[in-house]
């Protein structure tokens, strides 16, 4: 099944102070995409509370946000660069921080199902040269040339 | 024909890499295994069914009296060779 993505799932936050802000800016836009249903945010944000998603990669950090698929209307990947990075709490030890400059939103639609993009994703992540590129791009299009690569020409 | 059970927070999206991680790692290595998914929260009441809990949130919700291996390293490549190869050992006990 497809997955939408384009620029305008691109998001530049600037002088974010939590995960929570930085959550509510992303689920917010998805909500006034239609992508999501309202219900989205809550649950995107309960769920980085009781099993959050920060990965330290011993790099870049990146964290992968998600909910259950109830909420979702499109599958989709929303993606932020956090200027400056912002604090997440750790997925393996959820009392410890990472600091996070990339957040990943999985927008899925089926339960155990966009396995490929997932890999790809993951791929992407351990792949650190490229999450580079990400965040230090000026433009939105050199972002998406890097995940489009990894999601669709992988 | 070992079990395996990988939770993660909402069993749909991490344990679904981990366990096609885990599928594969074990093909190569001519160990026979049925790789089930759930949430952390149902693990407690489930994991007797099972050889070997994988989770990749950290395991607080109860206890099981089967091995428990964490997988983060799945997610971020480091040391997922490791964390791959502790996984068969403990499948061939």
């Amino acid at each position: 099944m497809a997955i939408a993505f384009d620029q305008s799932l691109i998001l530049k936050v600037e002088h974010a102070k939590t995960d929570t802000e930085v959550l509510t800016a992303m689920c917010n836009h998805l909500c006034d995409k239609g992508i999501v249903k309202d219900t989205y945010c809550q649950a995107i944000l309960e769920r980085e509370a009781n099993f959050p998603t920060g990965l330290n990669t011993h790099g870049i950090n990146v964290a992968i946000p998600h909910a259950d698929v109830c909420h979702v209307n499109t599958a989709s990947l929303c993606v932020a660069v956090l200027n400056p990075a912002v604090d997440f709490h750790a997925m393996d030890e959820p009392e410890d921080a990472v600091s996070v400059h990339l957040v990943i939103m999985l927008v899925l639609t089926e339960p155990h199902g966009h396995l490929e993009m997932l890999q790809k994703i993951v791929g992407l992540i351990q792949n650190q040269e490229d999450v580079k590129k990400i965040i230090t791009a000026e433009d939105k299009g050199a972002i998406e040339a890097v995940i489009r690569r990894y999601l669709l020409e992988a | 024909m070992k079990r395996v059970l990988v939770a993660c927070g909402n069993g749909i999206a991490t344990s679904t890499v981990v366990a096609t991680k885990i599928r594969e790692k074990c093909e190569e290595n001519g160990v026979a295994v049925t790789v089930n998914q759930c949430k952390l929260l149902e693990v407690e009441s489930k994991a007797d069914d099972y050889d070997l809990l994988v989770t990749t949130g950290k395991f607080t919700g109860g206890t099981v009296t089967i091995p428990v291996i964490t997988a983060i390293s799945l997610l971020t490549g480091i040391g997922e060779d490791a964390t791959l190869e502790q996984i068969v050992e403990q499948l061939k006990k």
